[in-house]
């Protein structure tokens, strides 16, 4: 990742415990999108996905994370050091979900916002894939 | 398999002369048509390809595909992940296919399978590009030091190229929904899965679980076997579909539905049913789809569950009429009853239900959970599926219904070679395994005689072999084991050879007797059968000796069940 604009995100990599829900600010989220250190998880149905999304987030359903065992159908999908957004309608999945991430040793946090909060936030634009994390 | 072709194909024996175009199924739709058209063609190919194959000494390329050979069996597969692209406006694929697997003895060699017009990319191990050698459709790979027995290694094999079709439906079809929207639809059992992705293309090894990445254009989508993972937006036009696998696979089992799908669903406790159609024909599949509640209640009845609970059931709507790809079972039977809205075994039984949905469905059990270790046993997938037809008939309609059902079946089976195929060759049997091998166990039932017993070794098959690839001799050995007495010749007579057994009755009706015995190929061959009156049946136990039996009925009154023993009578 490019050191630009990481000055607002030291506290993703640290060692500390995660960080509570409410601290966390959208902007730094968008940044270490952006900066392609996080990925934003929607934890809601494929179905309910399909018809509403943060552009570029990943469909990763609750109902499935709540079958896994061990990590290891995780592992071709999410490297060890991927920090994970989850996020559902109200924050409740969201939070079921980060609860199985931290279990399966990946850092994640819980976003309570929803679909239309998260992107007007930016944040459908800070996680389009193929766009350049580093500023112009 | 979708056992609609063995139907085309013996209609096509009878009326040699008449065009595919009479084949198809009179209602179809102009967008069905050719689709259907070249799907029969394909089939029909297929089939005749292999009743030659029968009559000649296999090719090399059969060998290389059939026979387990040091190169295969030097390793066992543990894991994939297919990570491929596809693009369905030119019909390319592009990905790789990480392939891991343990060393069963050392050595510096393996054999897996791709069709020869793929381009090979590279197959790498660890840091080092591996040389490899293609003969046909098998890749030899080298290494450059002995791989120790017992370790476990990995591989990642990159590949791209055109699918090469056969007979336009070859493995791997790109095709446009009645909508011109594409569909992209894959089915290989006959052609290996070797026709679309880089694979240990036989039946005995499995892979223990399996990741499957499919990208496709953003506006499609992909269903694979398993349960889905997650999507991925790639940013770049196209999304990634993950769907893993948590359960041995066949590799022909493997499989993509790329289409404009919706999706809805239920559940049966803690199963998930899960259904992929197009938008057009949503209420169509809604209602029609209520038929797989009672069903899969009826064959969990029988086998006490479903074998893939953790990856759920999936049918999927596909241009061609369906296979039973493990939890992501494809349906085209034109949302109708029966095979294609006919009765299908003639006997006003078929239209009560869905013969696909039933069918390819059966197979979850038998062909997908209980598995053929060789192609040439492959009645285990298709005649135990057939009598899970049966079975389903039973639970659902009752006793009569199925009895009906059954022995309809007779009137497709040609008894002109035997079921079981040479070993090792990659010889598919004739379609006779479908009906005859479902007749055959109907038999053995009767052999039996006591249900309770019956329906407790039909479960205790499954669970034995749930999961394996099994060879026929490890269902007699078992069947032998519950029925206390050796069946080995009944078996080898229905399997192994072509002539049905002939109850040979000779009258003396002044002596008030009938003379009685089997006339079949195994010496040993001894088989008790009901005679007498229907309703009050009398058990005699034929060998292939003279015996007599006294009776008061004349040679006109005095019956044999045939329709509960599979057999031929011959009458003097
Ligand atoms: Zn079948």
């Amino acid at each position: 990742m490019s050191n630009n604009n990481s000055w607002g995100l030291s506290w993703l990599f640290g060692n500390s415990a995660p960080v509570p829900e409410h601290t966390i600010d959208l902007e730094q989220v968008r940044l270490a999108l952006q900066e392609k250190a996080a990925i934003l998880v929607d934890v809601r149905e494929l179905n309910e996905h399909e018809t509403h999304a943060v552009p570029g987030s990943i469909c990763m359903p609750l109902s499935w994370l709540r079958e896994l065992r061990s990590k290891q159908p995780l592992e071709p999908y999410l490297s060890a050091d991927t920090t994970v957004f989850a996020h559902c309608v109200k924050g409740i999945r969201s939070q079921a979900a980060v609860e199985i991430f931290t279990r399966l040793e990946y850092r994640a946090f819980s976003l309570p916002q929803g679909v239309d909060a998260l992107i007007a936030a930016g944040l459908g634009l800070a996680n389009q894939p193929n766009q350049s994390g580093n500023a112009p | 398999m979708n056992l609609g072709l063995a139907r085309f194909l013996s209609t096509r024996c009878r009326q040699g002369k008449r065009s595919y175009a009479d084949l198809r199924p009179a209602e179809s739709t102009a967008i069905w048509r050719p689709m259907w058209a070249a799907w029969v063609v394909g089939l029909v190919l297929v089939l005749t390809s292999n009743s030659l194959a029968q009559q000649r000494p296999p090719t090399q390329a059969e060998l290389l595909r059939g026979h387990y050979g040091r190169l295969r069996a030097n390793n066992d597969l543990l894991y994939y992940h297919l990570d491929i692209r596809i693009d369905p406006e030119k019909k390319f694929i592009s990905g790789q296919n990480t392939i891991r697997f343990q060393m069963l003895a050392a050595d510096d060699r393996i054999q897996i399978d791709l069709y020869d017009h793929f381009n090979i990319d590279r197959i790498v191990w660890g840091e080092v590009e591996l040389k490899h050698e293609r003969d046909g459709n098998a890749v030899f790979i080298q290494f450059p030091e002995q791989l120790p027995a017992g370790t476990e290694q990995s591989i990642v094999f990159h590949y791209s190229g055109t699918p090469k079709s056969q007979g336009r439906f070859g493995g791997i079809s790109f095709e446009k929904d009645p909508a011109g929207r594409p569909w992209v639809t894959t089915a290989c059992e006959g052609e290996g899965s070797s026709i679309w992705w880089p694979s240990k293309d036989q039946w005995r090894d499995e892979p223990e679980s399996m990741d499957i990445s499919i990208a496709v254009r953003n506006d499609l989508m992909n269903v694979s076997n398993g349960r889905f993972v997650s999507k991925v937006d790639l940013g770049d036009g196209y999304t990634q579909w993950n769907y893993h696998v948590s359960y041995p696979i066949n590799s022909y089992n493997v499989s993509i539905n790329v289409g404009s799908y919706v999706q809805f669903g239920e559940t049966l406790g803690d199963l998930t049913l899960d259904y992929y159609v197009l938008p057009e024909d949503l209420e169509k599949a809604q209602e029609q789809f209520k038929q797989v509640k009672p069903m899969m209640e009826a064959f969990i009845h029988y086998f006490g569950e479903y074998p893939f609970e953790r990856d759920g059931y999936k049918l999927i709507q596909v241009p061609y009429t369906g296979m039973e790809h493990q939890t992501a079972v494809t349906y085209g039977n034109g949302f109708r009853n029966g095979y294609y809205g006919r009765d299908w075994t003639g006997v006003g039984v078929s239209m009560k239900f869905d013969f696909i949905i039933i069918h390819e469905s059966g197979h979850e059990w038998f062909g997908n959970a209980v598995s053929a270790a060789d192609v040439s046993d492959m009645w285990i997938h298709e005649g135990w599926t057939t009598y899970l037809e049966c079975m389903y008939v039973e639970r659902l309609f009752g006793y009569d219904d199925a009895l009906k059902y059954t022995n309809g079946y007779k009137n497709k089976i040609a008894n002109r070679s035997p079921i079981v195929t040479e070993r090792g060759s990659h010889q598919v049997p004739h379609q006779d395994m479908y009906f005859k091998g479902a007749l055959f166990l109907h038999t053995l039932r009767n052999v039996l005689d006591d249900d309770t017993k019956w329906w407790a070794l039909v479960r205790e098959v499954y669970e034995t072999f749930k999961y394996k690839t099994a060879m026929t001799e490890e269902l007699i050995e078992l069947f032998n084991r519950r029925f206390g007495q050796d069946l080995t010749p009944i078996f080898q007579q229905y399997l192994w050879r072509t002539a049905l057994p002939k109850l040979e009755l000779k009258f003396d009706e002044g002596e008030k007797s009938v003379a009685y015995r089997w006339v079949v190929d195994e010496p040993e061959f001894a088989m008790p059968v009901k005679v007498g009156k229907r309703g009050n049946w009398q058990t005699i136990r034929p060998t292939t000796e003279w015996q007599t039996l006294e009776t008061e009925l004349s040679s006109n009154d005095f019956d044999v069940a045939t329709d509960l023993f599979y057999i031929r009578v011959a009458k003097e």
